[in-house]
C-alpha cells in the first residue's frame, strides 16, 4: 500500500507538473499570431488587408503596395460605404449594381465556424419561433423542441407541459415529407431581432435536409435539394437580409454547400473540415471572402456573391513561432483538460516529442546527483527523469523522503 | 468499533456539519426564491430563457465555490485537532487496523459532505424540474456535479496535508492540490464534463491514498 | 527468567547528522516496572516513540511481545496502554464520552475503575477535557489507561505538569495497580523521586549511549558519593574512568562512584591530592542520576 501510494503521489504531481508547465510557459511567452483582416477588393481584383505592426497600422494588398487609411477606404467601396459617403467619395454603382444604403445592407453575408462551435455539449431543447409577425415584429419563443427517436416533442415554457396536438402535428409532417427519423441535427436562429424567421435547417438520418418553420403555430416542412451522396453532416441556417439563401452545409469531403432560397443546392469551390479548420465569411452585395485556416496556414476565397464562383484564391503559410520551436526541446509532453478544437472536458495528452530527451537526460543525471548527495539513494525518480524531464525533476529536488 | 470511531468523529464534527448543511440548504433556498420570483413577476419564459441563453450554468453557479469551501472547512475541523500535539497517535494506537481508521474517519467526512452536496443540490433540481424540463434540469445539474465533486476532493486532499509531518511536505500538497482542484473549474459551460466526470470521481477516490502516505510518512516520524 | 516484553536490540538514531543513540540494547522483562531516566535530550521520547511505532529507527528494530510494533496486529496492540507526554486526549470529549468510545475497542474494558477515579474529579459529567485543570486531565488519562487493563504501560513522562498532589494520586494509584495485577511498566520522567519506590528498573541514558541499566535497588545501595574538603580547590581532580563528573560543589571536592572509599582515597593519593574530612554523602535516587548524568 505505501508503494501504491508513492505511485499515485509521484503521478499525480507529475501530470499536474506537465498540465501547470506548458501553460506557464506559454503564458510567459506567448505572441499573438493573429491572422490579418483580408478582404476582395473589387478595384484591385486582388485581396487586401491590414494589419497592426510595430506599433502603426499598414494598409497592404497581395503584392504587398502599401496604402494610406484612406486610400485603402477607397479600395473597398461596398464595406466602407457609409465613410466614403460622408466624405462624398462614394461609389454609386460597381460592376452593373447599384450602390446604395439598401444594396449595402442587404447585401451583407456572414458566417463562421471552427471545431469547437460543432464539438460542445448542447442543451438538449431548442427554441422555435412563431415565423408569422405580430405587429410588425417576430415575438419571442414561447417553446421549446426536443427531438426524439422518432418524433419531434414541443414544450411550453409557461407551464413545462408538452403540446400534444403539436407534436403530433410536426411530427406527422416529416413523415409526409419522407423524414427520417431520427433528427440527427438542427440549426435555426430562435431570436426575435430579426426581420424575418426561416425556422430551422434539419437533417435526417439519411442525410437530406429539410427546413421546418412554424407558421400561424402549424408545420411547414420542406424538403430540400440535398441528396444523400453529398453526405451533409454540418447545417447553419444564416438568414440573410437579401434572403437568397437559407445558409450553408459541409458534407462528404469537406464540400461547402449554400442551401438556396428555393430549396436547390450550391457547391462552392472550397473545402472546410470543421473538425480542424476555423473558417470564417464576410460578404458584401458583389463578393465574399471566406477564410480557412489549418495547423500551418491559412487559405483566401473571394467568392462572386450572384453567381457563388471562386474567383480569386490565395494560400498563406503562418510562419512558426519561436517559442513554439522551442517548446519541443523542453517538454517531451503537454498534458490538457481543454482543447482549441472543442468545448469537452477531459484529459489528453499532446506535442510529444524525442527532442527532449536530451534535456531529459541531463536533468536526470542532475537529480540523481542530488539525491546522492543528500543520501536519498533513489533510482526511481531520475529514471522517471528520463521520460519526464522537467515535470518529475522539479518536484524531486522538493520532496524528501527521509527525515 | 465502527460505531465508535463515528461517534467520535460526529462529536468533532456535528456542529460544523449542522451549520455547512444550513449554509448550503439556505443558498440552495435563496437560488429557488430568486426562480420563484422570475416566476411569478415576470414569467417561467424568462427562466428558460435564462438557461437557454446563457450557457454559463445559471443561478447555479452562485454556489460554484461553496463545495470547495465546504470540504476544506470540515477536513480542518476534522483532521487539525488530531495532529495538534500529535493526538493521531492515539488515533492510530487503539486496537484496529491503522488504515482502515484513517480511511473510516475519511469516509464520515465524506458521507457527511454528500448527504449535504445531495439535500442541497436535490432541493434545488427537485424544484427546477417543475418549471423546465429534464434536459435543462440536468444540464444545470451537470454544471454543478464538478463543483460538488470538487467539495470531496477537497476534503480529501487537505486531510492528507494535515496528516503530513512535515512542512515541506504539506506545501507541496497544497500546491499540488490547488492545480488539481482547478481541473474542477476550468470551464462553467454545462455538461462539459460529461465524458470524464466518472474519471475525475474515480481519481477523487484514489486521492485516499494520499491520506494513506501521509499517515505512512507521519508513522516513519519523518519532520522538517 | 520472565519472558521479555519488550526488546530492544542495536538501536540506532539519527536526526539529521546528529545521532541520538548507535546500538542501543535493552530488555524489559514481564512483570518489571521500567524508568527510562536521562536529561533533556538524550533520546527517552524519541525510545517511546520507536517503542510504540511512531519513529522509525536508522537501524535493528524493536520487538513488543515478539512483534515489530510498525507491523503490530491490532490484537497484540490490545495488551498496550499508551500515555502521551502532557496527558495528550481528545479534548473535544467529556469524560463519558471519550470512556465509551476507548471503551468500544477493549474487551476487558473495567468502567469501574475509570469512573472509580472519575469521581474523584470533582467535575460535571457533560464538562469537556479542554475545560479542565492539567491535574484533572491527567487523572483522565490515568483512569483510562487502568480501565484498559492492559499488559504494557507506556508512559511518557507521566508527571508533568501536575502538581505534588496530582502526582501523588498518580504514583499510588499506579503503584497498586501494576503490583497487583503483575503488569509491565515503561516509564520516563522527569521528577526522579517520584520513581523512587515505584520503579524496578531503571535505564539511564547520555547523550548517544546508555549510562547504565540495573535495578534501582542496586543503583541506590551501590552508587556512591563521596565529600573531602582540599587546601587549593584549583587543583584538577582525577578523571577515573570509575568516577562520574567529579567536580567542586560548595567548596567540598565531589566523586561519584560505584567504587568503595579505599579506591577513591587510593586514586587521590596516587594523584597527589591533599584532602580532609573525607566521607561519604548519603544520598537521594535524584542525587544518583544527577551525580551519573552531570549538572549542566
Amino acid at each position: 500500500m505505501k508503494i501504491i501510494s508513492n505511485i499515485f503521489y509521484y503521478a499525480l504531481i507529475i501530470l499536474m507538473m506537465a498540465w501547470m508547465l506548458p501553460w506557464l510557459y506559454d503564458f510567459a511567452f506567448y505572441k499573438p499570431s493573429s491572422i490579418p483582416n483580408y478582404s476582395f477588393s473589387p478595384i484591385t481584383r486582388n485581396f487586401v488587408h491590414w494589419e497592426y505592426k510595430d506599433g502603426k497600422s499598414l494598409y497592404l494588398d497581395s503584392d504587398n503596395n502599401e496604402y494610406t487609411q484612406d486610400q485603402y477606404d477607397s479600395l473597398l467601396p461596398i464595406q466602407y460605404y457609409f465613410i466614403l459617403q460622408s466624405k462624398n467619395k462614394a461609389l454609386d454603382s460597381l460592376e452593373g449594381y447599384p450602390i446604395n444604403r439598401m444594396s449595402v445592407g442587404m447585401g451583407m453575408a456572414n458566417g463562421s465556424g471552427n471545431p469547437a462551435s460543432i464539438h460542445r455539449p448542447s442543451l438538449g431543447v431548442k427554441e422555435i419561433l412563431e415565423s408569422t409577425k405580430y405587429r410588425l415584429a417576430l415575438h419571442d419563443a414561447t417553446q421549446v423542441f426536443r427531438c426524439k427517436e422518432n418524433s419531434i416533442e414541443f414544450i411550453n415554457k409557461s407551464d413545462n407541459k408538452i403540446d400534444t396536438l403539436k407534436s403530433r402535428l410536426f411530427t406527422e409532417a416529416f413523415n409526409a415529407v419522407g423524414f427520417h427519423w431520427p433528427i440527427v441535427r438542427s440549426s435555426g436562429n430562435p431570436t426575435s431581432r430579426k426581420s424575418y424567421d426561416f425556422g430551422y435547417l434539419v437533417l435526417d438520418s439519411n442525410h437530406e435536409v429539410y427546413n421546418m418553420v412554424q407558421v400561424h403555430g402549424k408545420p411547414y416542412i420542406r424538403k430540400t435539394e440535398v441528396t444523400p451522396d453529398m453526405g451533409i453532416t454540418l447545417l447553419s441556417m444564416r438568414e440573410p437580409m437579401n434572403q437568397a439563401y437559407f445558409g450553408y452545409a459541409i458534407g462528404k469531403n469537406e464540400s461547402f454547400y449554400l442551401i438556396m432560397r428555393d430549396y436547390s443546392v450550391k457547391k462552392l469551390d472550397f473545402k472546410v473540415d470543421l473538425n480542424k479548420n476555423n473558417f470564417w465569411l464576410m460578404g458584401n452585395m458583389l463578393y465574399w471572402t471566406v477564410t480557412v485556416t489549418d495547423d500551418t496556414g491559412y487559405d483566401l476565397y473571394a467568392i462572386n456573391a450572384h453567381s457563388y464562383e471562386t474567383i480569386a484564391h490565395e494560400r498563406h503559410e503562418t510562419p512558426v513561432l519561436s517559442y513554439t520551436k522551442s517548446l519541443k526541446w523542453i517538454f517531451p509532453f503537454t498534458f490538457h483538460f481543454q482543447r482549441n478544437e472543442d468545448k469537452w472536458v477531459y484529459p489528453s495528452f499532446a506535442d510529444w516529442s524525442y527532442y527532449a530527451l536530451i534535456l531529459n537526460i541531463i536533468l536526470a543525471g542532475l537529480l540523481f546527483y542530488v539525491k546522492r548527495r543528500r543520501k536519498e539513494n533513489q533510482i526511481c525518480l531520475p529514471l522517471i527523469t528520463v521520460f519526464c524531464g522537467l515535470f518529475s525533476f522539479i518536484p524531486a529536488l522538493f520532496i524528501r523522503e527521509n527525515s | 468499533m465502527n460505531k465508535a470511531i463515528f461517534f467520535k468523529e460526529w462529536i468533532k464534527t456535528k456542529r460544523t456539519f449542522w451549520i455547512l448543511f444550513a449554509t448550503m440548504v439556505c443558498f440552495s433556498i435563496y437560488i429557488i426564491f430568486q426562480i420563484f420570483h422570475t416566476c411569478e413577476f415576470v414569467s417561467p419564459t424568462r427562466v428558460w430563457n435564462n438557461f437557454i441563453i446563457d450557457d454559463k450554468g445559471v443561478y447555479i453557479n452562485q454556489m460554484q465555490f461553496l463545495p470547495l469551501l465546504a470540504g476544506i472547512i470540515l477536513a480542518f475541523v476534522q483532521f487539525v485537532p488530531e495532529i495538534t500535539l500529535k493526538r493521531i497517535k492515539l488515533t492510530l494506537h487503539v486496537p484496529y487496523p491503522q488504515k482502515r481508521m484513517l480511511l473510516m474517519m475519511a469516509l464520515i467526512g465524506v458521507l457527511e459532505l454528500t448527504t449535504i452536496f445531495v439535500v442541497s443540490l436535490g432541493l434545488y433540481t427537485a424544484y427546477l424540474s417543475t418549471i423546465v424540463s429534464h434536459e435543462v434540469v440536468f444540464s444545470s445539474f451537470m454544471a454543478a456535479l464538478p463543483w460538488f465533486v470538487a467539495g470531496i476532493a477537497s476534503y480529501i486532499l487537505v486531510s492528507a496535508i494535515c496528516i503530513e509531518p512535515t512542512w515541506r511536505g504539506r506545501v507541496i500538497g497544497g500546491l499540488t492540490s490547488a492545480i488539481f482542484l482547478r481541473i474542477f473549474f476550468v470551464s462553467v459551460l454545462p455538461k462539459a464534463y460529461s465524458y470524464s466526470i466518472v474519471g475525475l470521481i474515480i481519481v477523487v477516490l484514489l486521492c485516499f491514498l494520499l491520506m494513506l502516505r501521509s499517515m505512512f510518512r507521519f508513522k516513519q516520524g519523518l519532520q522538517d | 527468567m520472565n519472558e521479555a516484553v519488550i526488546e530492544c536490540e542495536n538501536l540506532t538514531h539519527f536526526y539529521g547528522k546528529r545521532k541520538i543513540y548507535e546500538n542501543l540494547n535493552f530488555t524489559v522483562p514481564k512483570g518489571r516496572i521500567m524508568g527510562l531516566l536521562g536529561k533533556n535530550g538524550t533520546g527517552k521520547t524519541t525510545t517511546i516513540n520507536i517503542l510504540m511505532g511512531y519513529l522509525q529507527p536508522r537501524g535493528r528494530e524493536c520487538r513488543i511481545f515478539g512483534e515489530n510494533i510498525l507491523n503490530m496486529s491490532p490484537e497484540k496492540r490490545k495488551r498496550i496502554a499508551l500515555l502521551l507526554e502532557n496527558h495528550v486526549q481528545y479534548t473535544f470529549m467529556n469524560i463519558e464520552q471519550i470512556e465509551k468510545y476507548y471503551g468500544a475497542f477493549y474487551p476487558n474494558w473495567n468502567k469501574d475503575a475509570y469512573y472509580e477515579l472519575m469521581a474523584k474529579l470533582k467535575v460535571a459529567p457533560k464538562q469537556l477535557i479542554s475545560r479542565m485543570s492539567c491535574g484533572q486531565r491527567s487523572q483522565v488519562a490515568l483512569g483510562l489507561i487502568l480501565a484498559q487493563n492492559a499488559d504494557l504501560l507506556v508512559l511518557d513522562d507521566f508527571s508533568i505538569g501536575l502538581d505534588p498532589g496530582y502526582r501523588r494520586l498518580f504514583i499510588e494509584y499506579l503503584e497498586d495497580y501494576t503490583k497487583s495485577e503483575d503488569k509491565t511498566v515503561f516509564m520516563t520522567s522527569h521528577i526522579i523521586q517520584d520513581l523512587d519506590g515505584l520503579v524496578d528498573d531503571c535505564i539511564v541514558m547520555d547523550y548517544g549511549k546508555i549510562l547504565l541499566q540495573k535495578p534501582i535497588s542496586e543503583l541506590k545501595k551501590n552508587f556512591k558519593t563521596f565529600t573531602f574538603e582540599v587546601a587549593d580547590q584549583s587543583v584538577k581532580l582525577p578523571n577515573d574512568p570509575e568516577f562520574y563528573h567529579p567536580g567542586f560543589v560548595k567548596g567540598l571536592g565531589e566523586i561519584n562512584t560505584f567504587k568503595e572509599a579505599e579506591y577513591v582515597k587510593k586514586v587521590l593519593d596516587d594523584h597527589s591530592i591533599t584532602y580532609t574530612n573525607f566521607k561519604r554523602k548519603t544520598i537521594t535516587l535524584e542525587d544518583a542520576f544527577v551525580g551519573l548524568t552531570g549538572k549542566y
